[in-house]
């Protein structure tokens, strides 16, 4: 820095000082002058779902400075205190720099040609030895666009397997599925405008003032701004949303089923139902039942189903009297009535918003499919400010994992592997042999890991996520991994884990704005950023990662890339039309995110509807028009109600559920390095309500020890926290690398999506 | 404030594990002033453990045995060294480092000889050691519209003695700003709140209670 | 190299002693002395250590209130190795 400079600087510093102790604005404009160097590019927060958007500020290669986006419509230059604290995201001290190999018990710093000559010598002699499908990629609803179409490439047209799988599947697959049994096409018709139009919010487990801070912040200004407006949190647990919400409405695990038909039940009783709209937009269908939970190792499921009428889907609903549902659910009868009522109420714009309660639930699908009936009956779908909304927890689970489709059945834009068409679509641009891509799914995540453990998966590469601290029933997966016997784990990250714990070889990424990159959030925006900074050390793109083990393999002819981000985005594009629409790579160089499908230079509000969405011609008002097999109508499901895979009885007498706090994201691995995050919250606690603790002599703060039939952990009691559990019930955070509750968590999953239940599952609760 | 030899260290040690990781890239785009320190003694208040009598008659019962900086299971409540003047060897504790975790059965109080500390106390929501203050006001995330109420989270009579007022961010005009608001009444006083605040210098810290002025209206 | 603007608050029959006083840190210069009792003063450190030093110090001058950040410029330092 030169002298003039520090002198300029100087100057600015008293000015800046001056005008605080006498609280004038002079001298602030010297300020913010001698910031001008800085650099300034915008980015989606690397956090939640949400997509707000930030800015980076670069100096001399290092961000010096980060801040919301005052441009960004989602946020408007909010945050919410994880993304505050995002630059120091990346300065954690134990960044991982170099790439390290397991020697015996050690990791010894390797060359990045040692080590990608390492990976894909096991990927071959795997693939030659086992096949194809002994090999495995586990990536992550963080990775990038590029990164995960990149992933699928090589998996289903270079390899020649479809084991590949995000671990979106432990958090969206259940939204998956119900958008595409319910309208053929998976992520929502509504967008986040819905949160400012609507004026009857029902919430159904989800925690938004704590899950989607900002969105939750938008939510409630709607209220301020208009008195109409009523919040009713459906939920297990009171939390700081049940504290904000016009009503809560506590219901018993596993009975979100139930009330969901019986609020359908008092429609169709009432003749409250939008006949026109049924006729014009819905078909009835049941599908197979007691489905089963997905415990037994090659769990295979398949439904089957069955059109109906809407006679025999009004005899269906008929068990579901109120009184039989609040028996069920422990709702009274009143409030199952009144509840029905505003759901059905003509001059209510009704949303429903959800999010992991509902997703991660052994009827996972079935629960999405339900509050879809609900909306299709009383015809609240597809307005502005009037939509059923599947909020998402990850930056791109819906951009990447989903719409570039990494998972074993997918293929890019909805398409399907068992799809004849669609796999030589796929081979055809990808320019494969169509045979390279197989026709049927291998293994969704949960088995993914099962495979490992018995050994019919030996070399497993994961990128960008944590398995082996978010999977449920832990313990067995741990020890899976670490059997030996031709097993080989490639962990890619940025912060040793305890992922990287049972790693063979540990890769050190690039995160964030130290590459360039595009995600997706909860209302179909894409996101584009620049690369900004170097990465520390050797560090390296995950997609570079990819690309240099195909070369390897021998499959460097499918990147033949120059500008690879671009060049795999325009790739990519050409799967999505007809409703999918993206727009051209330079579109979201500029804008803030765009809103798909994108149509003559157009984003899209609220898809399906006349007037919004291009695809729907005039006249026809609403259109589900990706359904063609149903004639573009949407499907109402006769889904019935049953029990959890496992409820609390005399050895195990609490539910236990898991979830986030606002401090920090996913398994904590990012905030954990942000010290006043930590400060902030420290260490996961066992919220336990003060009743039940009082009949067991624990106290605030004293020590309890919870035990579930696959594992226990020893938690510090929170009776008077910030989430308040019901009678009966226990909730642990999962963030806490020190405390891994997943160890006690069943690994049960929705037979149709595949997802793990989180929420439920039967602990004890003892002293210690 | 006189010189206080005793508590550089501790104070410089304090600074630099909080400042030496940049001052908040924040700060350094613009205009925000920030009080550079501030300890649980600044103007003269040291916040006692739960329970004490008033401070006058605090330091004339104290027999500054240390039985309740040893009761304390968090290592909370800490001796005053030399400096601290007609204070010595009494406790207190600096909320920002470690505050009152509040035991239900507020053990230190209990393990008091002297009277002190009031034995008889049985509920923490009558502990009174003070009044958490947002002082600054400029700096709260949360004023600003921004998503922490870290503070208002951690704090164990939460709902009571902090509660969220939300109004609506004129600037936005489409989001909310959920301020913490503290309330005297319900507050007892243990730097939780103090503690948790994710600002580089703490924007909302426990003082002294300020007197209670009583007039005629009722409202 | 940080440079940062700070407001020493004094009393203010104290503040042209407590002025005295800091004529003795180099690193510092005062800009403004206020009506209120208010200095406004620059640090200009090497490092950030440093600086906290100086204003530990400044803390510790008979007279000085607090002392209050207003602006803080660390563009130059590098990241932190340790």
């Amino acid at each position: 820095m030169n002298l003039n400079r520090r002198d300029f600087l100087k100057a600015s510093a008293a000015a800046a000082a001056l005008a605080a102790a006498t609280g004038s604005r002079f001298g602030i404009e010297a300020a913010e002058a001698a910031e001008g160097d800085i650099k300034w590019g915008k980015a989606p927060c690397r956090f939640c779902g949400t997509g707000c958007g930030v800015l980076v500020g670069v100096k001399d290669g290092r961000i010096v400075a980060t801040k919301g986006d005052p441009q960004a419509p989602v946020n408007k230059g909010l945050n919410c205190i994880k993304g505050y604290f995002l630059s120091k995201v990346l300065n954690g001290k134990d960044r991982l720099t170099k790439p390290l190999i397991r020697k015996g018990d050690k990791m010894v710093e390797a060359s990045w040609d040692e080590a990608m000559t390492l990976i894909a010598a096991k990927f071959k002699e795997s693939i030659a030895k086992n096949g194809p499908d002994s090999v495995a990629i586990y990536g992550s609803g963080q990775w990038t666009v590029f990164e995960g179409y990149a992933a699928s490439k090589l998996f289903k047209g270079g390899i020649g397997t479809n084991n590949i799988e995000p671990n979106a599947r432990l958090c969206m697959a259940s939204a998956v599925t119900g958008f595409m049994t319910t309208f053929a096409s998976d992520e929502p018709m509504g967008c986040y405008d819905d949160l400012d139009l609507g004026d009857t919010y029902f919430l159904w487990g989800a925690n938004m003032a704590e899950c989607h801070p900002v969105l939750f912040s938008r939510l409630i200004d709607n209220r301020l701004k208009n008195p109409r407006v009523k919040i009713i949190d459906f939920g297990t647990r009171h939390t700081r949303t049940s504290q904000m919400a016009d009503k809560y409405i506590k219901f018993h695990p596993q009975t979100d089923l139930a009330l969901l038909n019986g609020i359908a039940h008092i429609i169709v009783r009432d003749k409250t139902y939008d006949e026109n709209f049924i006729k014009k937009h819905a078909v009835f269908k049941k599908g197979k039942t007691s489905i089963g939970y997905g415990l037994e190792d090659k769990f295979k499921f398949a439904d089957d189903p069955k059109p109906i009428t809407f006679e025999e889907y009004k005899e269906f609903l008929k068990p579901y009297t109120p009184q039989y549902v609040s028996k069920l659910s422990g709702v009274p009868v009143a409030t199952i009535e009144e509840v029905a009522k505003l759901y059905a109420d003509k001059s209510r714009k009704v949303n429903s918003l959800w999010t992991m309660g509902f997703n991660q639930h052994v009827r996972g699908t079935w629960v999405n499919n339900l509050v879809y009936n609900v909306h299709l009956l009383t015809g609240k779908i597809c307005k502005p400010g009037e939509n059923p909304l599947s909020l998402t927890g990850q930056p791109s689970a819906c951009g990447t994992a989903r719409e570039v489709g990494t998972f074993t059945h997918r293929l890019p834009a909805d398409m399907v592997v068992t799809n004849p068409e669609h796999r030589a679509k796929a081979a055809e641009i990808w320019g494969v042999d169509v045979k390279k891509i197989p026709e049927k799914p291998t293994y969704h995540a949960t088995e993914m890991f099962r495979a490992l453990d018995r050994g019919d998966i030996k070399v497993v590469w994961v990128q960008v996520t944590n398995p082996f601290q978010s999977l449920p029933h832990l313990n067995r997966y741990r020890k899976g991994a670490r059997k030996g016997d031709g097993r080989f784990v490639i962990v890619s990250d940025i912060y040793p884990t305890r992922s990287t714990e049972v790693a063979d070889v540990i890769l050190p990424s690039a995160s964030w704005v130290e590459k360039e990159g595009f995600f997706g959030n909860a209302e179909r925006r894409g996101q584009q950023w620049f690369k900004m900074v170097e990465p520390p050390g050797e560090a390296r793109n995950d997609l570079w990662q990819i690309i240099e083990l195909a070369k390897r393999l021998g499959y460097g002819n499918l990147f033949p890339y120059k500008y690879v981000e671009k060049e795999i985005f325009e790739e990519y594009r050409k799967f999505t039309g007809g409703g999918k629409d993206l727009a051209p790579y330079e579109a979201y160089t500029k804008a803030r995110g765009l809103r798909w499908p994108y149509v003559n230079g157009k984003e899209t509000q609220w898809r399906y509807a006349e007037g919004y969405d291009p695809y729907v011609k005039a006249g026809e008002g609403v259109k589900f028009y990706k359904n063609k097999k149903d004639d573009g109508k949407a499907v109402i499901w006769a889904r019935p109600y049953e029990p959890a895979a496992e409820s609390p009885d005399k050895q195990y007498p609490f539910w236990l559920c898991t979830g986030r706090v606002l401090e920090h994201w996913h398994t904590g691995t990012m905030t954990g390095r942000v010290p006043e995050l930590k400060r902030a919250y420290g260490a996961a606690v066992c919220e336990l309500h003060p009743e039940d603790a009082k009949k067991m002599g624990i106290k605030q703060g004293g020590k309890v020890k919870l035990t579930s039939r696959r594992g226990s952990l020893v938690l510090t009691a929170d009776l008077r926290g910030r989430g308040k559990a019901e009678k009966g019930n226990v909730f642990v955070a999962f963030f806490d690398e020190n405390k891994l509750i997943n160890e006690l968590c069943i690994d049960a999953y929705c037979p149709i999506s595949g997802e793990p239940d989180y929420k439920k599952c039967a602990v004890k609760v003892e002293k210690v | 404030m006189g010189s206080k030899s005793q508590d550089i260290v501790s104070r410089r040690q304090f600074l630099q594990s909080g400042a030496v990781a940049p001052l908040a890239a924040v700060l350094a785009v613009g205009m925000i002033s920030i009080p550079f320190m501030r300890l649980a003694e600044a103007g003269g208040f040291m916040l006692r453990p739960p329970g004490a009598l008033d401070e006058k008659r605090f330091l004339g019962a104290c027999v500054k045995c240390g039985k309740c900086a040893q009761a304390c299971p968090y290592k909370a409540i800490k001796m005053a060294g030399p400096s601290y003047g007609a204070s010595l060897g009494t406790p207190y504790i600096i909320a920002r480092e470690e505050p009152c975790q509040l035991c239900p059965e507020l053990p230190c109080a209990k393990a008091c000889p002297s009277g002190a500390l009031d034995k008889g106390l049985d509920d923490i929501e009558k502990v009174r050691m003070g009044t958490a203050i947002i002082v600054d006001r400029e700096n709260c995330l949360s004023i600003r519209g921004l998503r922490c109420e870290v503070c208002y989270r951690n704090c164990p009579l939460l709902d009571k003695a902090i509660t969220i007022e939300a109004r609506h961010n004129e600037r936005t005009g489409s989001h909310t700003i959920m301020e913490p608001v503290v309330h005297r009444d319900k507050c007892v006083g243990c730097g939780i709140c103090e503690k948790s605040c994710v600002r580089e210098q703490a924007v909302i810290v426990v003082q002294k209670s300020p007197l209670l002025q009583k007039d005629s209206y009722e409202f | 190299m940080p440079i940062s603007g700070v407001i020493i608050r004094c009393r203010p029959e104290d503040r042209d002693s407590v002025a005295a006083d800091l004529a003795g840190y180099s690193s510092l210069e005062i800009h403004h002395r206020l009506e209120d009792g208010n200095l406004v003063a620059t640090i200009d450190s090497p490092t950030v250590n440093e600086e906290v030093e100086t204003v530990s110090a400044i803390m510790n001058i008979c007279g000085v209130v607090d002392v209050r950040l207003a602006y803080h410029n660390f563009e130059d330092l590098v990241p932190e190795q340790s």
